[in-house]
């Protein structure tokens, strides 16, 4: 009891904040593909009326306190994490509203003047411990600073970006599983209990083909004057379902999730539905309470719009035409990665990037190779449709081995209607016996690369502009271009590996050769040669020098 | 005067008794999975199995360290993705909706098991990560993976010694870093894992002696995997039936696999260990001892306004923040 | 004796026996080179074959497949198609039905241009359907794969492979536990096009440029781990023959082999290797023949280093392939015929082990020698054959090695000028030049147009035995074969460069390395420069018979007598001749297009190497020349 009230008296002291100064918006966005797939986005944004700047973190109500701590003690500015399982198809998918590799990715800008490498280190090591994920594998080995390939999401107060401030590791080994879901689900303000993040069970979410994990933090304009900052988390779940697997094309988010939405959370502003059906012919039950039609781009996208209440909702969908197989239009732009070469001795990474688009377009492709591929720059090669393409610019910055990992960027014009293949050449090369994993015969994971492209056309895009925080904000939010961040596939190459169960053999043949090589070189050196007479020597004759000899030696 | 200093004989011994009795005063768990690869799904299954009991008998989270080398639940090869079950006919899912897994994959070598036992982590290692134990936390430690004579396999290319062992448990004694420890360990020649202990308040339990093998229960053949080592089945159907009220001794639970359905002998190590197991209840390692009150009037508090500081600085001229393109402008750079 | 001794100061103990009893231990080690061989067919020496690697679990989960019904409507199916298709393959159709299955299907061009006439193109297509792993990053694969066969094919027919990859494609994709993408390829015009496709998918070209033109894939699967080749001749299967030779003899790895094995004895059909399955016998020396005979038939198989099925280009890349040839009749009465159903669950059986592998195949064998489907021998069983064969050789060389130094010390004054090491070298590389020659005579003649009118066999066989043919009369203007000493150096030099050549061999083939062992081993160790005339003659007699196309010519009468023995005698010599042609034009033709070492092998090592030894056989001196020579130092 008296422990009770002393903790209310302290907090009540300490109390300021309870007036909570900002909004909490959730969002679903249920897409079918265009392939037999049903695409899941779930959007959290917390938005904090505060100056990052001057701001403590130490008390917040509805911020997630941890993120708060992160953000003070290591002088964030931006931080994106996501964790994913399953590969986007681009070809097949369109893009998503958030792109992430398979993997864990951190993607961190830091304030200036601060010291980067330390806090880096630590904030990886932090994150581990916050998302129950290996991210203290990020380190010097595996991180780079990208110069064209990120820029700052958020706001910031020059236009002049120091790519010394950003760090970018991706660890496409990790998995993800419930562990990771847990605790990214204490950092939401009703946690799983009510609202939208109540769907979100771990096994009908693992159950897809792909599911992603996302927390992005920025900060952003408080309002139109931009003169004051708000902070602004943003956590998502991208998932893409299968038909095949779910077994029937009809879902409903009882299928899809196994329950519907309980009711809404009482600290949440918004709490909307959206239900793509601009391509399909389907049936909603119960009714939308709106229909929205967005114009992006030159696109038009049709959403039916549900608002989350204090009564369960569940949202049943029935197709008209389940037999038909869709014809499949590829986005403009999207691309694939591949080992070429066969052997231990060389091989290559090759890049294929695919410009479905009439016009050409200016991508930006990087790539983050790990230290012990070494790679040859003056082998790199882009070959477009049969002719060789000039790079526009090239940022390399070769691999130390043991101490930091391969960095190329390549900005390129790539011509429309085309296929651009860029080949790198690399050796392989022998690790030292400790650096082999424990499952070694597995292989090595290559990061994805990553393309950055500026489409002129929404065509299939759900992205949300970056002025802009919430999905419903991206409806008729034509811009000049559109932002795509396409990630490939991870490539898992086979090093030379040793034979593990070898190291007695290779001790013994070691030795052997030592041994005979230093037997007769101590000879040489330390023997008198004497001459030997070669007369036979008789029997008794030899036991009476034996007798002679030993007889001396007694005397000695 | 004889009378009086016995009466203060008396007096001084309940004294030190009362303050060497000390009490346990929180419980900590340290879980560990070694083995990877997918044909390794039991010792997975193993260790969520005490996972799960010890936390609903109410140790938290924050309190267990869970070590998994190998992902199973998520395992592509998984036909019923993020569960793991201890039963063909998928009786329990062992792996929940709320798990932490604290080490997991790469993570989970010797050094790092050995580092957290003794609180040797190297500066920045995340709160979860560490065993904040001190000198009245009751620790169970929980071993499952391939093991020898001697020697426990981690991850099939490393081993811990079972004097290594005995090292790290005796650094956590000096370093009092626990009150009593209870040692389980499933796996094949468990018992010469504990055989060289040599601090006191050790009670140690392994499924099978010096040269016998744990088996496994069963094969879940839609799966295709063994999928629970038969101590671990046992153990957990005797913790299933615990509450966190219970008072189930300790030696019933020493108890709970015969030879007849273990095949393997259960082997016990009491010498180190001062108190008597049949009077020692099982939540003393598998629950937690947490003080509650439950409040029943609410009490109104007045907020009171924080005094901000008045800044001396003089008023910063308002930025004007902007946003910036979102890729580099092609046009701009000299090409 | 030390290591480093000067060997100028004296011979050790050990030098005086090898000079004195070289010969016995030549010809001791040869015959137990050979008596190991034969004995490691016998039961004791070699062992069971069993399951190396842990993580494969075989035979573990329940099999749940049931699309047969499915299989024999696809068959239907496909057959009535085929009738539009009398030559090629239907693609349509093919790719129609992969894309209703739901995976993503692709068609794939390929060009192949004759070699000798490099206006000639040929086209082909392969079609495949990658099924994507349900919840994996496509980082790894598992490829089934079937070469199409149209009617107008020689080789028996494959279109119950196809059904049966078509219905297991439907079935494994409603499934949720593949961890790897599985990649349903069906190939055209036999190893053509799956060397096409897997060179398209490694972006390599494994034989001559300009030769293959292995088009692009658009869609991939990562890396490959393994893949399964299926030629099923029919519906119903009674006995299913399990292939595993690959190029340059590459096996696949044991564990592979021993499941595909245990899979098919799962069913319940009658499970063969190279067409032979189990036999019971109480007598040990015919279970040795039989043993035996399979062995040398999987040997044979080997040494030309031709694989006997798709599978065999797989092996270069890393990826352990193998075939499941399934035939209606079976060799064994009685034996159950299994259908679609059973032959849909081996491949899922097979499918779900390679599934549950996290690493690559690295604990079993990948060489090895199988005298059966159940017993194996190992490479560290088989290898003393030829090791203690070739170690002839060296012995040879190092006892005349000494000789020759001794009677150079004994002679003390200037030997040396006797040795005309640089004629010798230049000897020696002069063949070997040749050798370079002949090897690349038919890219010679390919790019000459003019040539283009005449047929294949014409323009590149002949011009090939005539240079061969001229050849041999090379050691007519060799000059220092009057010089024993040159001789004798040359003659070490060849002995030790067949030897190494024939270690080296061995390591890749070892079934190659052991015929050529034991034909040219013995030759090679009579050669001696010598003045003995009979000794001579007879020398260059067994030396020309040693000659690879002179080896050629009679294995390929052989096999013609076998093939058709009720033909006359002149008959089979026109076939056999014939025969001898396109072998050689196939050789040349192989490694032109998939990068077969034999005829580079042969023409650039054991021609050359046979010249030298041929040089040595025609080496003519007189007795007195050596102490002539010396006497006149003296004199000076």
């Amino acid at each position: 009891m008296i422990y009770s009230l002393t903790f209310l008296i302290i907090l009540a002291n300490y109390g300021s904040v309870f007036c909570y100064e900002g909004s909490i918006d959730e969002e679903l966005l249920i897409k079918p593909l265009q392939s037999n797939q049903v695409y899941a986005h779930f959007q959290f944004s917390t938005k904090w009326d505060i100056d990052p700047e001057k701001e403590t973190f130490r008390h917040s109500s509805l911020f997630p306190r941890p993120i708060g701590e992160l953000i003070q003690r290591f002088d964030i500015q931006e931080l994106h994490v996501t964790l994913t399982g399953g590969l986007w198809r681009y070809e097949k998918w369109g893009y998503p509203v958030v792109d992430a590799a398979t993997g864990a990715e951190v993607l961190a800008w830091f304030k200036p003047g601060s010291d980067v490498d330390t806090n880096w280190k630590l904030l990886a090591n932090s994150l581990s411990g916050l998302f129950c994920a290996s991210l203290n594998f990020i380190d010097d080995l595996n991180t780079i600073k990208p110069e064209f390939s990120f820029r700052p999401r958020g706001v910031v107060d020059s236009k002049f970006i120091n790519s010394s401030h950003v760090r970018y590791a991706n660890l496409p080994h990790e998995i993800v599983c419930t562990e990771n879901l847990t605790p990214w689900k204490k950092l939401l303000p009703c946690d799983s209990k009510t609202g939208l993040a109540s769907l979100l069970n771990s096994g009908h979410i693992h159950n897809t083909r792909y599911h992603s994990v996302g927390l992005h933090l920025r900060p952003v304009c408080r309002d139109k004057s931009c003169e004051s900052l708000s902070l602004e988390l943003q956590q998502t779940v991208s998932l893409v379902y299968d038909y095949l697997i779910l077994g029937t094309k009809n879902w409903s988010l009882r299928k899809l999730f196994g329950q519907g939405v309980n009711r809404k959370c009482v600290l949440v502003n918004k709490s909307d539905i959206y239900v793509d059906t601009t391509l399909t012919d389907v049936e909603l039950e119960p009714a939308p309470d709106k229909t929205v039609t967005s114009i992006r781009g030159g696109q038009t996208t049709v959403l039916q719009k549900y608002e989350v209440t204090n009564t369960f909702l569940n949202i049943y969908a029935k197709y008209q035409n389940a037999d038909v197989v869709p014809l499949n239009l590829p986005p403009p732009l999207h691309a694939n990665q591949y080992l070429s070469g066969y052997g231990q001795e060389r091989g290559g990474i090759v890049t294929k990037i695919y410009n479905n688009h009439w016009k050409e377009l200016d991508v930006v492709l990087l790539q983050n190779i790990p230290w012990f591929i070494p790679i040859y720059l003056h082998t790199l090669k882009v070959v477009s449709n049969g002719k060789e393409l000039k790079p526009l610019q090239l940022r390399y910055i070769p691999a130390r081995q043991r101490i930091r990992p391969n960095y190329l960027e390549v900005l390129l014009r790539l011509p429309a209607r085309t296929s651009t293949s860029v080949v790198i050449d690399f050796d392989y090369v022998f690790l030292k016996w400790q650096e082999y994993p424990p499952d070694a015969n597995f292989g090595f994971h290559i990061g994805s690369a990553v393309i950055s492209c500026y489409l002129p056309v929404a065509k299939n895009y759900t992205a949300v502009p970056w002025d802009m925080t919430l999905i419903s904000d991206s409806f008729n939010a034509s811009r000049n271009g559109y932002l795509v961040e396409i990630r490939t596939e991870n490539l898992i190459i086979t090093l030379p590996t040793p034979d593990f169960s070898m190291p007695y053999n290779v001790i013994c043949l070691a030795c052997t050769v030592v041994a005979l090589a230093f037997g007769p070189l101590h000879n040489i050196t330390t023997r008198k040669l004497i001459l030997k007479s070669n007369k036979k020597v008789q029997l008794v004759e030899k036991i009476k020098k034996l007798l002679n000899s030993l007889s001396k030696t007694k005397e000695e | 005067m004889r009378l009086i200093t016995t009466y203060f004989l008396v007096f001084l011994i309940t004294v030190i008794q009362a303050f060497s009795n000390k009490s346990h005063t929180n419980n900590w768990a340290v879980l560990v999975d070694t083995s990877r690869f997918w044909f390794n799904y039991r010792h997975v299954a193993n260790v969520l199995s005490i996972y799960r009991s010890v936390k609903r008998l109410g140790i938290p989270d924050s309190q267990i360290i869970l070590m998994i080398a190998d992902d199973m639940a998520c395992n592509p090869r998984n036909p019923r993705p993020a569960t793991v079950f201890n039963n063909a006919d998928q009786h329990i899912n062992v792996y929940g909706d709320d798990v932490e897994v604290d080490y997991r994959g790469y993570e989970v070598t010797v050094e790092n098991f050995v580092r957290l036992l003794t609180g040797r982590l190297p500066p920045g290692t995340p709160r979860s990560k560490q065993l904040l134990s001190d000198e009245g936390s009751n620790v169970l430690i929980y071993l499952t993976g391939h093991g020898g004579d001697g020697f426990l396999k981690f991850q099939d290319s490393e081993e811990i010694t079972s004097q290594e062992m005995a090292d790290a448990l005796e650094q956590m004694w000096q370093k009092q870093r626990y009150n009593e420890i209870f040692f389980m360990i499933d796996t094949c020649q468990a018992a010469s894992m504990y055989e060289r202990f040599y601090s006191p308040n050790i009670l140690a339990v392994g499924s099978s002696l010096v040269g016998e093998d744990s088996l496994s229960h069963h094969v879940d053949s839609s799966i295709g995997v063994y999928i629970i080592d038969r101590y671990t089945y046992y153990a957990l159907e005797f913790l299933e039936k615990v509450n966190p009220q219970s008072d189930r001794s300790l030696s019933e639970f020493l108890k709970v696999c015969p030879k007849s359905v273990c095949i393997s002998t259960v082997g016990v190590r009491k010498d180190l260990y001062n108190r008597d197991p049949s009077r020692v209840p099982i939540t003393d390692f598998f629950g937690s001892v947490r003080p509650i009150d439950i409040l029943h009037d609410i009490t109104n508090v007045t907020l009171v306004q924080r005094k901000r500081a008045k800044s001396k600085k003089p008023k910063a001229k308002p930025k004007k923040y902007m946003y910036v393109d979102p890729l580099v402008n092609f046009n701009s750079l000299n090409v | 004796m030390g290591l480093l001794t000067d060997p100028s100061t004296g011979q050790g103990k050990f030098v005086k026996i090898l000079l004195k009893y070289y010969v016995h231990a030549c010809i001791l080690l040869y015959v137990s080179g050979v008596l190991w061989f034969l004995a490691i067919a016998y039961p004791n020496m070699n062992a069971n074959t069993y399951f190396s690697e842990n993580a494969l679990l075989p035979g573990l989960v329940k099999s749940q497949f049931r699309e047969d019904r499915e299989a024999s409507r696809y068959h239907e199916e496909f057959l009535d198609e085929m009738k539009k298709y009398p030559d090629s393959i239907p693609y349509p159709w093919l790719l129609a039905k992969f894309k209703q299955i739901g995976l993503d299907a692709y068609m794939h061009n390929f060009t192949l241009a004759s070699p000798f006439n490099r206006k000639d193109k040929f086209s082909g297509k392969n079609v495949y359907g990658i099924l994507r792993a349900p919840r994996g990053s496509s980082a790894e694969a598992l490829v089934l794969s079937t070469p199409f066969r149209p009617s107008s094919s020689p080789h028996p027919p494959t279109e119950p492979s196809i059904a049966i990859m078509l219905a297991f494609a439907k079935y494994a994709n409603k499934e949720k536990y593949w961890a790897k993408d599985i990649i349903f390829l069906i190939t055209e015009h036999e190893q053509v096009g799956v060397q096409a496709w897997l060179e398209a998918y490694y972006g390599v070209t494994c034989g001559s440029e300009n030769i293959l033109d292995h088009g692009d894939l658009k869609g991939r699967g990562g890396a490959i781990q393994a893949a399964i080749n299926l030629e099923l001749h029919s519906e119903r299967i009674g006995q299913m023959d399990i292939k595993i030779e690959g190029l340059n003899g590459q096996l696949p790895n044991l564990d592979l082999f021993n499941l595909a094995s245990k899979m098919c004895s799962k069913e319940g059909v009658y499970q063969t290797f190279k067409n032979r399955g189990h036999f019971y016998t109480r007598k040990p020396l015919l279970e040795w023949w039989n043993y035996f005979k399979n062995m040398l038939t999987m040997m044979a198989t080997q040494a030309t280093g031709i694989p006997n099925g798709n599978h065999g280009l797989f092996h270069r890349f890393g990826i352990q392939a193998l075939t499941l040839e399934g035939f209606e009749q079976s060799k064994a009465t009685g034996s159950s015929r299994i259908w679609f159903v059973g032959i849909g669950r081996i491949i899922e059986g097979v499918f779900r082990s390679l599934n549950n592998l996290l690493e690559r195949f690295h604990q079993s064998f990948f060489f090895y020698l199988l005298p059966s489907s159940d017993r194996y021998i190992s490479i560290s069983i088989y290898i003393p054959s030829v090791c203690l064969m070739v170690g002839t050789m060296f012995i040879k060389a190092c006892a005349r090695w000494f000789k020759m130094i001794e009677t150079n010390s004994e002679g003390k004054n200037l030997e040396t000028s006797a040795i005309r090491v640089d004629k010798i070298i230049i000897t020696f590389l002069t063949t070997h030049f040749f050798g370079v020659l002949i090897s690349n005579v038919p890219q010679f003649v390919a790019q000459y147009p003019t040539l283009s009118q005449y047929e294949t066999n014409i323009k590149v066989f002949y011009p090939l035995l005539a240079s061969v043919v001229l050849l041999t009369v090379l050691p007519l203007f060799v000059s220092i074969r009057h010089c024993k000493k040159s001789m004798e150096l040359l003659n070490i030099l060849a002995m030790l460069e067949l030897g190494t050549t024939l270690i080296c061999i061995s390591m890749n083939n070892f079934s190659l390395g052991l015929f050529c062992g034991i034909i040219s081993v013995p030759a090679a160790l009579v050669i001696n420069p010598s003045n003995c005339r009979v000794c001579s003659y007879f020398q260059r007699f067994l030396w020309f018979l040693i000659h690879p196309l002179n080896i050629l010519v009679c294995i390929v009468m052989i096999n013609t007598y076998y093939l058709f023995p009720e033909e006359n005698l002149d008959v089979i010599l026109f076939r056999g001749w014939d025969a001898t042609m396109q072998s050689i034009i196939f050789s040349i033709v192989d490694s032109m297009i998939y990068g077969n070492w034999l005829y580079g092998v042969i023409t650039n090592i054991f021609i050359p190497n046979w010249l030298c030894f041929w040089i040595v056989s025609f080496s003519v001196f007189k007795e007195g020349e050596t102490i002539k020579d010396s006497d006149k130092e003296k004199k000076e």
